[in-house]
């Protein structure tokens, strides 16, 4: 499984790099971008198997990035994780919408996100 | 207008939730005291159906601390506490928003390190390696 992860903060994309390591989760490649716009870039290259997508990023933010995904042929199969300090009722029921298929809030235990990577990949609820 | 009291309240909440779950560590509010001359800060601004802006300090120990045990390392360059600091700035707003305005979808702008601040903050919160003071305003 190769995973993209989104976020406009190093330390986050880290954070989640390394709880994706110790999670016991089979993870062939996890790669990294730093807004919506660089992941559509990153996912034009080199596809992924999971999107894990922060919402608040400048040039092009999660909501954009969701959007795009789900309207291209190519991409909107892919299975995508929000993790976002925005946990409000109505950003959750936003990308509900937009067929997100997972919603994490941060801060977020490790253990937190393994769980909701593993409902992501297997089909859970989001 | 959702009152001062009200902000501060789920402000401080914030601030020991994240202290305990990124850090591990226990926070508590503490007295308002002088701000430390050698300290990180932080601003961010809001918008939406909700408006404001969020600043913060935190002297440095602190935030090293919080960086060491998002990354798991203590081998830390200073744009990674940067970015920590300017991440917790951006946790704490999420955070408060979200449990305050919960039926509103706010827009949170990337945090500025290395402002000069123009709030108190007067709103400090003791953790294990230092404070944090925090001044968050909700203007429209």
């Amino acid at each position: 499984m190769r995973v993209l992860v989104v976020d406009d903060s190093a330390v986050t994309r880290q954070l989640i790099r390394r709880t994706i390591g110790l999670s016991g989760l089979t993870v062939s490649e996890v790669m990294e971008a730093c807004d919506g716009a660089d992941a559509i870039q990153v996912l034009a290259l080199r596809g992924a198997d999971v999107l894990i997508t922060d919402i608040n990023m400048p040039r092009m933010g999660g909501v954009e990035l969701v959007r795009a995904v789900r309207g291209d042929r190519m991409l909107a199969h892919i299975p995508v994780l929000v993790v976002s300090t925005d946990g409000s009722t109505a950003r959750r029921e936003v990308m509900a919408g937009l067929g997100v298929t997972g919603y994490l809030s941060k801060p977020f235990r490790p253990e937190d996100l393994r769980r909701h990577l593993a409902d992501v990949v297997t089909g859970g609820a989001a | 207008m959702i009152g001062q009291d009200v902000l501060d309240a789920a402000v401080e909440a914030a601030v020991v939730d994240i202290l305990e779950v990124n850090a591990f560590e226990l926070g508590e509010r503490g007295e308002t005291a002088p701000v430390p001359a050698d300290v990180m800060t932080a601003r961010l601004t809001f918008h939406g159906p909700q408006s404001g802006r969020l600043q913060l300090w935190i002297e440095p120990a602190q935030a090293r601390a919080i960086a060491t045990a998002l990354l798991g390392t203590d081998e830390l360059d200073p744009a990674m506490i940067a970015d920590t600091v300017a991440e917790l700035a951006n946790m704490i707003a999420g955070h408060v928003l979200s449990r305050v305005f919960i039926e509103d979808c706010i827009g949170i702008d990337h945090a500025e390190v290395g402002v000069t601040l123009n709030d108190s903050c007067d709103l400090q919160i003791i953790g294990e390696h230092g404070r944090i003071g925090i001044g968050m305003e909700v203007t429209s």
